[in-house]
């Protein structure tokens, strides 16, 4: 089965910088695949290649089979939905979703259901007499929306939409594009540099910085098997322990992180660690278990508890453990189960948690 | 601000003062109709100066715009920063070089001796008399206008957000349609506004009509500029000085109505 979208050595140059480095790629239809990674990563470059704002310095776009390096982006089946809407101010709500159907020649009848339909999936029947300045940010963002559903293009392209949304409406919106995604089966690529919202919406998400593509993989995939510290840091959170490797098998890897101490961690499939090479240990804040006397567990260590935040839901430890701290997360079940300042606690994890790293 | 309107409302009063021929400091004050009536009201000649003024500047305006915006649109999308450092640079230069220079400059061309005839014969064509017609102040004009209206139109272009147009074009439109549908009508409103300005500015010209009309064609300001210092008919000029501003403002109003009228939706 070919791709239904692919990027091959995809480069983009601006000037001396290389902004996009070798950009490979596949998609298949109907999948949702974020592109995730801080500002000036080159996600959004890539992402408007795909719809044909920029040239590719190098390397090959094909849509559907089809190489579209040479169409220019009025000619290629995507529709974007930027990060500030860019509704036409100057047409009412109906005009601008059925903007596109009109470039296409539709029939009258024809635009108007396909408008109606667009706006009934983002739920905003009702509106198409307004104008975009009446309309809150979260209903211009649907309207964007709807405009780009409304063509029924091959490859939905959506750059940082939610970013300009506020934060509880974010949460409940990002859930309706990836209904709506699936429901329509459209094949999109969703463009963000909030982790949290990669992990939820995503199918497969794919993690760039400085131009390359570092890691890709299914949201628990990547969540669970960083396999870079950039990875590692950047999704989710992460202890990381620094370590040498003093004796490493199949099941499991030893490491000693100073001062006699040792801990365990599982082995990465794809690549054998030697004896003495620098590792990180890499483990998530929420996957520690922390006690006033420890319950057992092969990685354990012992701390004093320097300081508790508390966020509503959760609470967080910084653990101090001689020369570093350990952050731990921890739900809050009830306020006087809560550790203090300067207690002294033990600090564990399975082994299954812990993930090598390379150290960089 | 002040200055101008106080140097206006000076205009103003001189209008209604009575011409004492060979007089130029005022005496005393009077308060007479007998200027606007003279120009306006008995004879018809000075309809013509007037109406020669407002046809030919707004001849030259249109063109002047028309020619301008692809330029002040390169100005502003072109990908490429030496294409737009060289047309931006060449615009403002040109304003550096004086209206009189410029006027010259066209004299030469299409003088009796000049280039244009010079091709002319030795094509074969009879040496003719360019200088003194109605195309040759129009030229002039368009000439001294298109800096100014390049640069006035900057702006608004500025300000059609360029996310739009490519919105447009991610959507299906080709160029044209975009430029159609899109950045025109959002752009329509400062090109009314810079439209008005360049034509503010070229009704009143002075040395364009001065030169290139060759005594022949006159436009408001040479007409004003003969009361005032051949004649020394202050309250002449300043009458025929206030029609020129008056009708000007009054069209501007006007336009300025019907767009806010058309515009309802969204400014």
């Amino acid at each position: 089965m070919s791709a239904y979208l692919e990027l091959v050595a995809l480069s983009k140059r601006f000037g001396s910088s290389l902004v996009v480095d070798s950009v490979s790629l596949q998609m298949g239809k109907g999948e949702l695949l974020t592109l995730l990674g801080p500002s000036g990563c080159g996600k959004t470059t890539t992402l408007r290649m795909i719809a044909g704002f920029e040239m590719p310095t190098s390397g090959d776009i094909y849509i559907k089979g089809e190489r579209v390096n040479d169409k220019p982006p009025y000619r290629r089946n995507t529709a974007m939905v930027f990060q500030s809407y860019a509704l036409f101010p100057h047409m009412t709500i109906f005009k601008n979703v059925a903007f596109g159907l009109e470039m296409r020649k539709e029939s009258r009848q024809n635009i108007g259901q396909r408008v109606g339909h667009a706006l009934d999936l983002v739920q905003l029947r009702g509106f198409e007499d307004r104008y975009p300045r009446q309309l809150s940010g979260g209903q211009q963002q649907r309207v964007a929306l709807a405009r780009a559903l409304a063509v029924e293009p091959d490859i939905l392209l959506l750059d940082e939409p939610l970013s300009n949304i506020d934060q509880k409406l974010r949460q409940q919106m990002r859930l309706e594009i990836k209904a709506i995604q699936r429901r329509l089966g459209i094949t999109t690529v969703y463009v963000t540099h909030d982790q949290g919202e990669a992990l939820v919406i995503s199918d497969r998400l794919a993690v760039m910085n400085k131009g390359r593509i570092v890691q890709a993989g299914s949201p628990s995939e990547v969540y669970e098997s960083p396999r870079s510290r950039f990875v590692a840091d950047f999704i989710g959170e992460a202890n990381l322990i620094t370590g040498t490797v003093l004796k490493s098998n199949k099941t499991r890897v030893e490491v000693g992180i100073g001062d006699g101490q040792v801990v365990f961690a599982l082995p990465d499939p794809e690549k054998s660690v030697r004896e003495k090479e620098r590792v990180l240990v890499s483990i998530r804040p929420e996957r520690i278990q922390i006690s006033k006397t420890g319950l057992g567990e092969r990685n354990s260590l012992v701390g004093t508890v320097e300081e508790v935040i508390y966020i509503g839901s959760n609470v967080r430890y910084h653990i101090g453990l001689g020369k570093s701290i350990m952050v731990v997360d921890k739900q809050v079940i009830s306020l006087d189960t809560l550790h203090q300042v300067g207690d002294k606690v033990v600090v564990e994890w399975s082994e299954a948690n812990a993930i090598l790293v390379p150290a960089e | 601000m002040f200055p101008f309107l106080g140097a206006l409302v000076m205009l103003i009063v001189e209008s209604f003062q009575t011409y004492i021929h060979g007089g130029i400091i005022q005496v005393s004050y009077s308060f007479t109709l007998e200027n606007y009536v003279t120009y306006f009201g008995k004879t018809f000649v000075y309809y013509g100066f007037l109406w020669d003024t407002i046809r030919l500047a707004g001849i030259a305006v249109v063109i002047s715009v028309l020619m301008a915006y692809p330029m002040a649109y390169k100005i502003i999308r072109s990908k490429s920063k030496m294409v737009k450092k060289i047309l931006l640079t060449t615009t403002i230069a040109l304003f550096f070089v004086s209206t009189t220079t410029k006027v010259y400059s066209w004299v030469v061309i299409l003088g009796d001796a000049g280039v244009v005839n010079s091709i002319m014969m030795f094509l074969g064509f009879h040496q003719t008399r360019y200088l003194g017609s109605d195309a040759a102040i129009i030229i002039g004009l368009i000439y001294f206008l298109i800096p100014i209206a390049t640069l006035a139109l900057i702006g608004p272009i500025k300000n059609v957000d360029p996310l739009l147009e490519q919105g447009a074009m991610n959507l299906g439109a080709t160029m044209t349609k975009t430029f159609l549908r899109i950045t025109l009508p959002l752009s329509m409103p400062g090109i009314i506004a810079s439209t008005l300005l360049v034509y503010a500015i070229g009704v009143s010209s002075f040395i364009i009509p001065a030169f290139l009309g060759r005594g022949l064609v006159f436009m408001m300001a040479n007409v004003i500029y003969k009361r005032f210092s051949e004649t020394f008919n202050y309250p002449g000029g300043a009458a025929l000085s206030v029609v020129l501003v008056g009708t000007t403002l009054f069209m501007a109003y006007g336009i300025g109505a019907i767009m806010m009228k058309k515009m309802r939706g969204f400014r």
